[in-house]
C-alpha cells in the first residue's frame, strides 16, 4: 500500500486514526499497541509471504540489545551486525553475487529463488542504528518488545524511510505530546507530500519512464538530457514527496522526524548537494560508518579511503546492480575532489556558475542511478554529449503536454515555500490551498493509476 | 480554532468519503470511460498470500470511491483549463477529437495477419463451395480518416508506417478475396463523411459505404434494389461521440448525428437475439449517440421486409455495421446481423450452415484487421 493511494488515504488512514485517537491520550501504550498493529498490517497488505523476515528482524535486534547489558557487549554488537549484515545480504544481494561470479569466473551456480522483502534496507538500518545507540549508550536497551516492534515497524517510515535512529525518537515512543497544532501541521505536510508525489513526480516519470525505455540509438541528444532533467525532477519531488507525506503522517500520531530533504537542486556543490538530500541515509552512514572508521580525523590517504568505503556502500545500499555501485563512488570521487581541490574554485566563481557545477554532476549522476545497466548508461551518457542539432518531437510533445507541470517542478525546487510561508497573505491563504491541492491530488489519482515509488525497491 | 476547522474537515472528508462508497451501490460500468467497473473479490487466502488479493481490492476502491464521476469530470476541466493538447488520451485538434497513440510501434504482428488472412480465405472457400457471395468491407476508423490532422510532434497512426494497410490489402488480393476498400471513396471527403467527436463515420459515411456495397453486389454477385429516395438530415439534440465522452462531453463541438427519411418506407418486423422488439432502425432514447443506430450493439439482429422476391444477406462486424444496416435492410428480403463480441451460440460456420443466405458482408475497420478474437475470430 503506498502514502498515495485512494485505498490509504479514504480507508487505512482514517480507521487508524479512528482506532487510534479514541484511545485516551493517557493510555499511550495502547495508542503504540494500535499503531503497531496497523503498521504489522500495513507491512503485510504489501509483502504476505515476508512479514516473517520482519519479525524475526525485531526479535533478534531486541535479544541482541537485553544482552548487551552484559560484558561482552563488543562481542554481541558485532555477532547482531553480521546476523543483520547477512540477512540483507543473502535476501537484497545474493543473486547479484551468484550472477556476478557467474559471469566473472564462467562458473553456473544456480540463482536461489529469493524475493527481496520491501523495505528490508530500511528497517535493517533501523535495527542497526538500535543496537549501536545501545552499545555506545546513546540509548537504553528497550525493554518492552512492542516498543521496539513500533520503532522498527511504524508504517510512516517502514518502506522508504526516512531513516529513523532509535536515540531520535526513543523518549517519543513512551513520551509524546498529541496537540492539535502538531495534527494541524501533520495535515499540511502529508497534503503537501501527496502533492508533490501526484502532481508533479508522476507526471514526470512518465516523461522519464518512456525516455529510458527506449533504445540508446533511438534517442536524440537532446531527447536524451530531457529524459535525464526529467527523472532528476521525478525522484526529487517522487522522494521528499513520501518523505514528507512520512513525517506528516508521524505528526499526526504524536510523532517528530527529522527532516530527509532541504532543497537540494538549489546546492552550489555536490558536497552540498549531499548536506540536503536523503539526509537521514547520510546522517546514518556519518554515524555509523565514516565516523567509526575515523572520519577526517586522520592521513589523507586514510580520509580518502573512509570516504570511497563510505560512498562505495551508500551506493551499493540503493540495490544490487553495478550501476549503484558506480553512482555511490562517482559521488565519493567528486567529493574527494572538492575536499582536496575544487573548492577553493568554487569559491571564487559567481554563484550562479556553481549552481549550473553542481546541477551538471547531480543531473549525471542521476543517469547512472535510473539506468538499468552500466552500459546502458555509458551509452545514454554517449547520446548526450554527442550535441547532435535534430529537435526530436517527443521532446516538442512533452513541452507542449508537460509545460506547466515541469515550470512548477523547476520554480518550486527552490525554497519558494519557505518564502511565501512567511508572508501574511499565506496565512490566509494556506488553508484553501491546501484543500485544493488535496481535491487535485485525489482527481489525478482517479484519473490515473500509474503511481509507483522509486524508493520502495530499496 | 484556526487548527480546528482544519481538522474537522480534513477528518470529516477521510470519514465521509469512505462512509459513501460503502453505503452506494455499486455501479457495474463507467459510462464515461465506456468500460466494466471492477467487482468487489471474494476472500481468498491463498490469493492474499500470493499478494493478489489486496490489488483487487485496491482496483475496486478506485473503481467505486464515493463522487468519482464528478471528480474525474472535474480532473478533465482542469486539463482543459490548462489547455493540455492530450486530455484523458484524447487529442484535441481543432474541432477534430482523436486517440492518442504514443509511441508508434515499429511493426505489426505479422503471425496475426497471416492468421486473420487464412481465417478470411477458409471462409471464402466455403463461400463459395456453399453459393453465397463474399464480401469483406473495409472501413477506414475515424483516426485515419483525419490523419492529417495530428499535430507534426505526435503520432498519427499506432504503427510507423503504413505496412500494415497496404500488406494486410495484398494478402486479401493475394488470396482471392473480393473486398471493397471504402478509403477509396472516403477519402473524397472524409469531413463530410465522419464525425468529428466519434470514432465512427456519420450517416453520410455509412450511406456511402451503403451505395458502394450496392453497387459492387448488382455489379458481381446479383440484383438488388437500391435505395437512393431518402432524406439525410441532422437531429436536433447534441450529440456526445464516443471521444467527447471520453472528455465528459465538456468539448464544445458543432459535430452532429444525422438520420435519415425515406420517401416511401418499407415495412419491416425486427427481432434481436430471438425476441421481436419494434419494427425501428432507430433508438429514439439514445438520439445523442451513435447508439441511436441499430440501437447500438446486438449479437443477432434479423429484420425481415417480406419481399420475397429479393435475396437475404448476412452481415459480421462491430459497431461500424449499426449505421450501415439502418439502409443496408432496404435492399433485401432479409437481413441478418451478428457481432461475435456477443453472439455465442453458433460459429460462423454452423451459422452459416444454417441459415444459407445470398450475401455475406463482412465489415472491418482498418484498426481491426489484424484483431483476431470478436468478430475477428472466424473459426
Amino acid at each position: 500500500m503506498v502514502f498515495s493511494s485512494l485505498i490509504f488515504i479514504f480507508f487505512f488512514l482514517p480507521t487508524l486514526l479512528f482506532c487510534y485517537h479514541i484511545v485516551p491520550q493517557k493510555w499511550l501504550s495502547v495508542r503504540n499497541g494500535v499503531l503497531l498493529v496497523f503498521s504489522l498490517f500495513f507491512y503485510f497488505y504489501g509483502e504476505p509471504k515476508l512479514i516473517g523476515l520482519l519479525f524475526f528482524s525485531i526479535l533478534l535486534n531486541y535479544t541482541f540489545g537485553l544482552l548487551m547489558r552484559s560484558q561482552n557487549k563488543k562481542t554481541w554488537l558485532i555477532l547482531c551486525i553480521i546476523i543483520n549484515v547477512m540477512m540483507l545480504g543473502i535476501y537484497k544481494y545474493l543473486n547479484f553475487f551468484i550472477q556476478t561470479a557467474n559471469s566473472m569466473f564462467g562458473a553456473s551456480f544456480g540463482l536461489p529463488d529469493i524475493v527481496m522483502p520491501i523495505g528490508i534496507s530500511f528497517y535493517t538500518f533501523q535495527a542497526l542504528s538500535y543496537v549501536i545507540d545501545v552499545y555506545r549508550g546513546d540509548a537504553a536497551p528497550q525493554k518492552n518488545l512492542l516498543s521496539l516492534a513500533l520503532y522498527v515497524s511504524m508504517f510512516p517510515q517502514l518502506i522508504a524511510g526516512p531513516i529513523v535512529r532509535y536515540h531520535d525518537v526513543d523518549q517519543q515512543i513512551t513520551q509524546r505530546a498529541h496537540t492539535a497544532a502538531v495534527f494541524s501541521e501533520g495535515i499540511d505536510r502529508f497534503i503537501y507530500g501527496l502533492s508533490k508525489k501526484v502532481l508533479l513526480s508522476n507526471v514526470f516519470a512518465q516523461i522519464a519512464d518512456s525516455i529510458f525505455a527506449r533504445s540508446t540509438n533511438e534517442l536524440s541528444s537532446l531527447l536524451a538530457w530531457f529524459g535525464a532533467v526529467a527523472y532528476t525532477l521525478q525522484i526529487y519531488y517522487d522522494f521528499s514527496g513520501y518523505s514528507d507525506m512520512a513525517i506528516g503522517l508521524g505528526k499526526l500520531f504524536g510523532f517528530h522526524f527529522l527532516e530527509n530533504f532541504n532543497y537540494p537542486y538549489i546546492s552550489r556543490s555536490v558536497t552540498e548537494f549531499w548536506r540536503r538530500w536523503h539526509m537521514s541515509l547520510s546522517n546514518w552512514f556519518r554515524d555509523y560508518v565514516y565516523i567509526p572508521l575515523g572520519g577526517n580525523r586522520c592521513s589523507s590517504q586514510r580520509h580518502i579511503f573512509n570516504l570511497l568505503v563510505v560512498w562505495g556502500l551508500t551506493g551499493f545500499w540503493h540495490g544490487a546492480n553495478f550501476t549503484f555501485l558506480t553512482w555511490g563512488l562517482y559521488f565519493g570521487v567528486l567529493l574527494i575532489l572538492e575536499k582536496y581541490a575544487l573548492t577553493r574554485i568554487l569559491d571564487k566563481l559567481p554563484r550562479v556558475l556553481t549552481h549550473i557545477y553542481a546541477l551538471f554532476f547531480i543531473v549525471i549522476g542521476w543517469v547512472l542511478f535510473r539506468s538499468d545497466s552500466l552500459s546502458y548508461a555509458i551509452r545514454y551518457l554517449r547520446v548526450m554529449f554527442t550535441f547532435s542539432r535534430t529537435v526530436d518531437p517527443m521532446v516538442v510533445e512533452y513541452l507542449v503536454r508537460f509545460w506547466p507541470y515541469l515550470l512548477c517542478g523547476v520554480i518550486l525546487s527552490a525554497p519558494l515555500y519557505q518564502l511565501a510561508a512567511s508572508k501574511k497573505a499565506y496565512a490566509m491563504l494556506s488553508y484553501p490551498l491546501i484543500a485544493a491541492l488535496f481535491v487535485l491530488c485525489v482527481m489525478s489519482l482517479l484519473n490515473n493509476s500509474y503511481n509507483p515509488f522509486i524508493y520502495f525497491r530499496f | 480554532m484556526k487548527h480546528f476547522v482544519k481538522i474537522a474537515s480534513f477528518c470529516g472528508i477521510l470519514f465521509l468519503i469512505p462512509v459513501l462508497t460503502l453505503v452506494k451501490t455499486p455501479a457495474s460500468t463507467s459510462f464515461y470511460e465506456n468500460r466494466t467497473l471492477a467487482v468487489f473479490p471474494p476472500f481468498s487466502m491463498q490469493q492474499v498470500l500470493d499478494g493478489k488479493y489486496f490489488p483487487q481490492v485496491e482496483t475496486y476502491v478506485n473503481d467505486h470511491l464515493a463522487g468519482r464521476d464528478r471528480l474525474l469530470k472535474l480532473n478533465t476541466l482542469k486539463e482543459f483549463g490548462l489547455h493540455a493538447p492530450v486530455i484523458n488520451n484524447t487529442v484535441i485538434s481543432g474541432d477534430i477529437l482523436l486517440p492518442y497513440y504514443g509511441t508508434a510501434l515499429d511493426h505489426y504482428d505479422v503471425e496475426a495477419m497471416a492468421q486473420e488472412l487464412d481465417m478470411l480465405q477458409a471462409l471464402d472457400h466455403y463461400c463459395k463451395q456453399h453459393d453465397i457471395d463474399f464480401l469483406y468491407v473495409s472501413i477506414p476508423e475515424q483516426s485515419s480518416a483525419f490523419r492529417d490532422r495530428y499535430p507534426a510532434y505526435l503520432n498519427d497512426s499506432r504503427y510507423q508506417d503504413d505496412s500494415l494497410r497496404v500488406d494486410f490489402m495484398a494478402g486479401l488480393v493475394g488470396r482471392g478475396i473480393d473486398h471493397l476498400d471504402m478509403a477509396q471513396y472516403l477519402s473524397a471527403d472524409y469531413k463530410q463523411f465522419y464525425s468529428k467527436t466519434d470514432h465512427h463515420y456519420n450517416l453520410y459515411g455509412a450511406y456511402e459505404t451503403y451505395l458502394r456495397v450496392m453497387e459492387y453486389i448488382n455489379e458481381n454477385y446479383c440484383t438488388a434494389p437500391v435505395t437512393t429516395d431518402l432524406a439525410i438530415t441532422p437531429l436536433d439534440t447534441t450529440f456526445l461521440g464516443s471521444r467527447n465522452r471520453k472528455l465528459f462531453g465538456l468539448f464544445q463541438s458543432e459535430d452532429c448525428q444525422y438520420t435519415y427519411k425515406l420517401t416511401e418506407p418499407i415495412p419491416f418486423t425486427r427481432y434481436d437475439n430471438g425476441s421481436s422488439v419494434p419494427a425501428t432502425v432507430f433508438s429514439e432514447s439514445q438520439k445523442n449517440m451513435y447508439r441511436y443506430y441499430m440501437g447500438g450493439d446486438v449479437a443477432e439482429s434479423i429484420i425481415r421486409t417480406n419481399r420475397t422476391e429479393l435475396t437475404n444477406v448476412l452481415v459480421i462486424g462491430d459497431s461500424f455495421t449499426n449505421a450501415l444496416e439502418t439502409i443496408l435492410y432496404t435492399s433485401f428480403d432479409e437481413m441478418r446481423s451478428l457481432d461475435f463480441r456477443y453472439y455465442t451460440e453458433k460459429n460462423i460456420y454452423e451459422y452459416l450452415a444454417d441459415y444459407k443466405p445470398d450475401v455475406l458482408v463482412y465489415v472491418r475497420d482498418d484498426l481491426s484487421y489484424i484483431v483476431t478474437t470478436g468478430n475477428g475470430d472466424l473459426g
